[in-house]
């Protein structure tokens, strides 16, 4: 992926993503997945439509909804009029300029790729892990749901993409190791 | 003693099977499996458990559940310590260790008993009256000496080694208990098909069905128990949580609850969780607390609650003594002698204060009309004294006295909103008053109706109210077949006539003298009583005393008992761990860390971190040979001035800013003029709060038409972005711009020092040309580094140097670090942290956070210029308000006089010779550092009239630190004054 001199670091610090399981939970850290924020501009929706349908095959999501499939394109509903785009970040390193060019004024698009870290929980315990360290409603969470939500104090959105056994937990990556030792400390209380 | 279980009957839910062995006292002894502490201390004939709060007693069981006021010990498991456990409540585990409470040297001879012979000098309001003065004497010498003698289990005050988790939960109906009531609720809303919680603190699920001999459905109660939990059991939208006690309700039907870990959980897994549950609908079915009688020396171990000796009995096949008498005023007295003597105990007596009362086949006498009037055992009950309907006496030799009172509803759930439960004379007991709480209602004995039938009936009804409310649908189902008798009772609070102290509150120590005491000295209000007394203060909250205390004030005053009212009840409904509440919130994990992009490359590097909010910045490298601090930040600074430094600056806040309007709501949000600003250029931008005063500082840095970033300080990165979003959203929702924080996203290292250009001209690749003329001072652009790696690059200085500060996606911050230090090996790389970035912004006379403190304006900071006059800005008209305008505080620079001695920071800066009053203050000190380019203290401050003052000497005063020190009022552009450095 990279062709320049620098070699990134995951965002719990190490070269190699985290990964640890404990008793019917696996928390992995996703290093490889393009961000970029996208919010409405005036008089946009129309074309913001048109760009999700190209990219997804669907309309913008609305409120805790996500549009699109796993490990492809997808829009996730962030709040009034704005969404994040993710994409797997192999050859997705402009993902914010492809979409800003696809969209050309109809919304405001911001790089985020590096802004979050992402940890895939997966297993039969991850329902109990989760409603151990969030308000959200997890046992009525559906696949292409996703929610805003404090684990810890950090803020975070939690992604079904398989419920009962698969989520996504985004948060600020600057905390991504805080984030890993909240999600594994509970899971290990668990185990 | 161990294995000799000599109070062990037949029967009982114990696995016999599984016995466990466990420590109380220091001596060994064996229950089973299902035991509680107290069941399995009751089978091993101990009776004396512990000693009471002020008067050292000796004190033995009362209850069997939760409302236990006396049976307080102390668990160890480990380093684990944990004080004030109702022994009721803990479920028996191998290697259980516990220890009576309150009691020197030991409790069946406790030498602060002597308390007990005082008992005339300590009535209510004892220590108000006595240790009035010499008033420092109450807290140096007094407190202590009585915290000493009277008081409950102490804290090991090491780390709690147990763990704790927090959760949340959701549900349609949440219900409390899981009696009959509970149980029927629960199925009810089930089958229905709505989400339930079923919660109840024990670890056995069943309430009172456990503990008598009760027939549903013409069967024993247990085969009916045994289908409904399975019932539940199958059905997925039904979750039990038993070892829960739902503790509190908040507001919008959250309740707060504990669940306490399985004997049985592995020790990895934590000990408690803390729930918090979001119900549309709760009912409870908490059932209802038996209360005692008080007459004199009620207090003696083996005098206990007639419905605790029946489960103590029945459920645990455990006997308080072979020879029981039966104290009561109402009909389940009654049962306890059925019961007791159907499992072959002797029932002595059985006195009933109702000259009505029914005949009694079970006992061997029946006293009605009659009271107890005296107890004698010192540490365990011996006689009875029984005074007869007709006056007469008679001594009754027993091991244990079953006392009723009459049963209290457990209502608290519904009065924690400050809704006072009634008085109902049918049923004598307070039940809650109707809608205390929205979305809850109660059923069975929680609610006054103490029949298993009603509980049943009840259960049903209250589920199918909450699930009408939510529009779902109920399946009709058949009623369970179950006793319907009625309530009968008299109600009876305390036997008079007699000199001797008859006990209300057996946690506090409280006496039916001390609320006379207190009635006669003017406390009416049952919550000055209660407050005067202490009575329902402890940690049972006078679960079994606050009634009983109720009815005897009204007795005293001649009022009725709906009258004089109940004090207020207040969450949590028992004790809950500090830990608990906790949870995981401790130590490292007390909250998340920001680890910033380069943070390995410090760590390599000799790094001392700092906290600067969540954030763990460099504060200065430590290199080999450097002992002190000011060695590592003088280097660094120097380094900066003379060569080139690196300072990963990722901390400071960005925010994204794009849109139509974009230029034109910075413009608003910034006091200076940004509307302007050419697009590829960065400007320093002020902005304001509404009221004029200064609130952050920063860049913005126009990357298009439509597109800004703009930076604020770390510190002020969270509220400068929620103060421009409540611009956007709710000043001028009309414009077209949109915000989203990207603080995180980018790496962002400050490059600063004469070779700074020559250092990124081998870093940002060859197609960008960075000479002065091409990249100037407060340049910006896109750029690309290290072979084609999407980069910004930003001219800006904060120390004054030539500087730059690039910014790379996050993952690569810490490889460029590495690379630019590896790039710059010849030109004099050095990474400096906070610390050097202090002294070199200070040399500079730039502000930050000590500056910008909340109650500083941009003309005080030097800035006034800046507030433009010919466009609107946030703040701009109240910064020009009376009063504010006139301030003459201006930042300027300080040396110290004789040029060697610091300057302490946050001293006032006075004229010579003034006295150091408050009113002599002509400033302050804000900033203060030893500058290693000047080669001198040196410090910002600010100083009325500062520019008269340029040159004269000041002191700086602090008298908090004995600090007097002569300083001279310069400029505070300590370096490059002309700014040349930065522009060339």
């Amino acid at each position: 992926m990279t062709e320049f001199r620098l070699a990134p670091l995951c965002a719990t610090g190490g070269p190699a993503p985290r990964s640890i399981v404990l008793g019917n939970v696996t928390i992995t850290e996703v290093p490889d997945i393009a961000i970029a924020s996208v919010a409405k501009r005036a008089g946009g929706a129309s074309a913001l439509t048109e760009c999700a349908r190209v990219l997804t095959g669907t309309d913008v999501p609305g409120p805790r909804r996500v549009a699109g499939s796993a490990g492809s394109m997808q829009f996730m509903w962030t709040g009034p009029e704005q969404w994040f785009v993710l994409a797997p970040l192999d050859g997705r390193q402009v993902l914010a300029d492809d979409l800003a060019a696809r969209l050309r004024g109809a919304a405001s698009v911001t790089e985020q790729t590096d802004g979050w870290a992402c940890f895939a929980v997966e297993g039969s315990g991850t329902a109990a892990l989760l409603e151990r360290l969030c308000a959200l409603d997890i046992a009525r969470m559906e696949a292409g749901m996703a929610d805003r939500t404090g684990i810890e104090h950090m803020s975070c959105f939690v992604i079904c993409d398989a419920p009962g056994a698969c989520y996504r937990v985004l948060g600020a990556r600057s905390s991504a190791l805080s984030l890993f030792e909240a999600l594994s400390c509970v899971a290990r209380g668990l185990a | 003693m161990t294995g000799l279980q000599k109070k062990r009957l037949n029967g009982g839910l114990i696995d016999r099977s599984q016995p466990i062995d466990f420590t109380f006292d220091g001596e060994s002894y064996t229950g089973f499996a299902g035991d509680t502490l107290a069941s399995a201390l009751v089978a091993n004939d101990v009776a004396l458990l512990g000693r009471s709060f002020k008067y050292h007693r000796p004190r033995g069981l009362i209850a069997s559940g939760s409302e236990e006021p006396n049976a307080l010990v102390t668990l160890s498991r480990g380093a684990a310590v944990t004080p004030n456990t109702r022994a009721t409540m803990v479920e028996l585990e191998a290697g259980l260790t516990a220890a009576p409470q309150n009691a020197w040297p030991s409790v069946r001879f406790d030498a602060m008993a002597v308390n007990d012979v005082l008992a005339p000098f300590l009535t209510a309001g004892f220590y108000y009256k006595t240790f009035m003065w010499p008033r420092a004497f109450w807290e140096k010498l007094y407190e202590p000496a009585i915290r000493r003698a009277a008081g409950l289990g102490r804290l090991s005050t090491a780390p709690d080694p147990d763990l704790y988790d927090r959760g949340f939960l959701h549900c349609d109906l949440l219900v409390v208990g899981a009696g009959p009531a509970g149980l029927m609720a629960a199925l009810t809303a089930g089958r229905a098909g709505a989400r339930v919680i079923l919660a109840d603190e024990d670890f056995a699920l069943g309430g009172r069905l456990n503990a008598e001999t009760l027939v549903i459905d013409d069967a024993p109660a247990s085969v009916w128990l045994a289908t409904a939990l399975a019932e539940l059991a199958s059905l997925p939208n039904v979750r039990t949580l038993s070892r829960t006690t739902v503790f509190g309700v908040f507001d919008h039907g959250i309740y707060g609850a504990v669940e306490m870990g399985a004997p049985t959980a592995k020790d990895h897994a934590p000990r408690q969780t803390l729930w918090r549950i979001y119900s549309k609908s709760c009912t409870v079915c908490a059932g209802a607390t038996e209360r005692p009688i008080a007459f004199p020396d009620n207090d003696r171990p083996g005098i206990m609650l007639a419905g605790a000796a029946r489960t103590y009995v029945n459920r645990w096949a455990a006997a308080p003594a072979q020879r029981i008498a039966v104290f009561t005023n109402n009909d389940d007295g009654h049962r306890t002698a059925a019961d007791l003597a159907a499992k072959g105990l002797t029932i002595a007596a059985l006195i009933d204060t109702r000259a009505n009362a029914p005949d009694c086949t079970d006992a061997n006498e029946t006293f009605k009309g009659a009271q107890v009037i005296a107890s004698e055992g010192r540490l365990r009950l011996k006689n009875i004294m029984v005074r007869t309907a007709s006056g007469g006496r008679r001594q009754i030799s027993c091991g244990a006295l079953a006392v009723s009172g009459g049963w209290n509803p457990n209502l608290h759930l519904s009065a924690q909103q400050r809704t006072r439960p009634v008085w109902n004379d049918a049923v004598a007991a307070f039940v809650p008053a109707p809608d205390a709480v929205a979305g809850q209602r109660l059923a069975g004995a929680a609610a006054g109706d103490f029949s298993t039938a009603g509980a049943l009936s009840g259960g049903v009804n209250a589920a199918r109210a909450a699930l009408a409310d939510l529009d779902i649908k109920v399946k009709h189902s058949k009623l369970p077949k179950a006793d319907d008798a009625p309530t009968r009772i008299t109600p009876f609070w305390y036997v008079s006539g007699t000199k001797r102290r008859a006990w209300l509150d057996f946690q506090n120590d409280v006496t039916v003298k001390d609320v006379a005491l207190a009635q006669a000295e003017g406390f009416r209000s049952v919550e000055h009583v209660k407050r005067y007394t202490t009575l329902g203060m402890a940690t049972d909250q006078g679960r079994t005393a606050s009634t009983n205390a109720i009815g005897v004030m009204a007795a005293l005053t001649g009022q009725d008992i709906a009258q004089t009212g109940t004090t207020m009840f207040r969450p949590p409904y028992t004790p809950v761990s500090m830990g608990a509440f906790a949870g995981r919130s401790r130590g490292k994990h007390f909250r998340p860390t920001r680890r910033t992009p380069t943070h390995t490359f410090a760590e390599a590097n000799g790094a001392t971190f700092v906290e600067v909010g969540q954030w763990l910045r460099a504060q200065w490298f430590t290199q080999s040979g450097e002992t002190h601090w000011r060695q590592s930040v003088d280097r660094e600074v120097r380094a900066v001035r003379n060569d080139v430094g690196l300072c990963d600056v990722t901390t400071l806040g960005k925010i994204d800013v794009q849109g139509v309007d974009a230029a034109a709501f910075l413009n608003r949000i910034y006091c200076n003029g940004m509307a302007k600003l050419p697009v590829g250029r960065v400007r320093y931008g002020l902005m304001l709060r509404e009221d004029g005063i200064a609130m952050d500082d920063g860049t913005a840095a126009r990357l298009g038409e439509d597109h800004f970033v703009v930076t604020t300080t770390t510190a002020n990165a969270g509220a400068v972005y929620r103060h421009m979003e409540f611009a956007r959203q709710c000043l001028w929702p009309d414009m077209d711009v949109q915000l989203i924080s990207t603080t995180d996203a980018w790496a962002q290292i400050a490059v600063a020092g004469p070779k700074a250009r020559k250092l990124l001209q081998r870093i940002v690749d060859p197609a960008h040309d960075l000479s002065n003329g091409a990249f100037p001072f407060m340049a910006c652009a896109p750029v690309t580094v290290c072979g084609g790696l999407r980069a910004r690059l930003f001219r800006i200085s904060f120390s004054g140097e030539l500087a730059y500060e690039i910014a790379v996606p996050a993952r690569y911050g810490d490889a460029l670090m590495h690379e630019m230090m590896a790039q710059g090996q010849d030109l004099g790389a050095t990474p400096y942290g906070t610390e050097a970035l202090g002294v070199l912004r200070i040399e500079k006379g730039h502000a930050a956070g000590n500056e910008l403190n909340g109650r500083t304006t941009a003309a005080m900071l030097g800035l006034g210029r800046m507030v433009s006059t010919a466009k609107d800005s946030i703040g701009a008209v109240l910064s020009r308000r009376a009063g504010l305008a006139e301030d003459t505080h201006r930042l300027t620079g300080f040396v110290p006089v004789d040029g060697v001695t610091p300057i302490p920071g946050g001293a006032h800066l006075m004229r010579e010779g003034a006295r150091q009053i408050a009113e002599n203050t002509l400033g302050w000190i804000s900033s203060a550092a030893f500058s290693p380019t000047l080669n001198s203290p040196i410090a910002l401050g600010f100083v009325t009239l500062a520019d008269a003052r340029k040159g004269q000497t000041l002191r700086a005063v602090s008298p908090v630190d004995g600090l007097d020190i002569p300083v001279r009022v310069v400029s505070p552009h300590f370096v490059d004054p002309e700014g040349g450095r930065q522009r060339d």
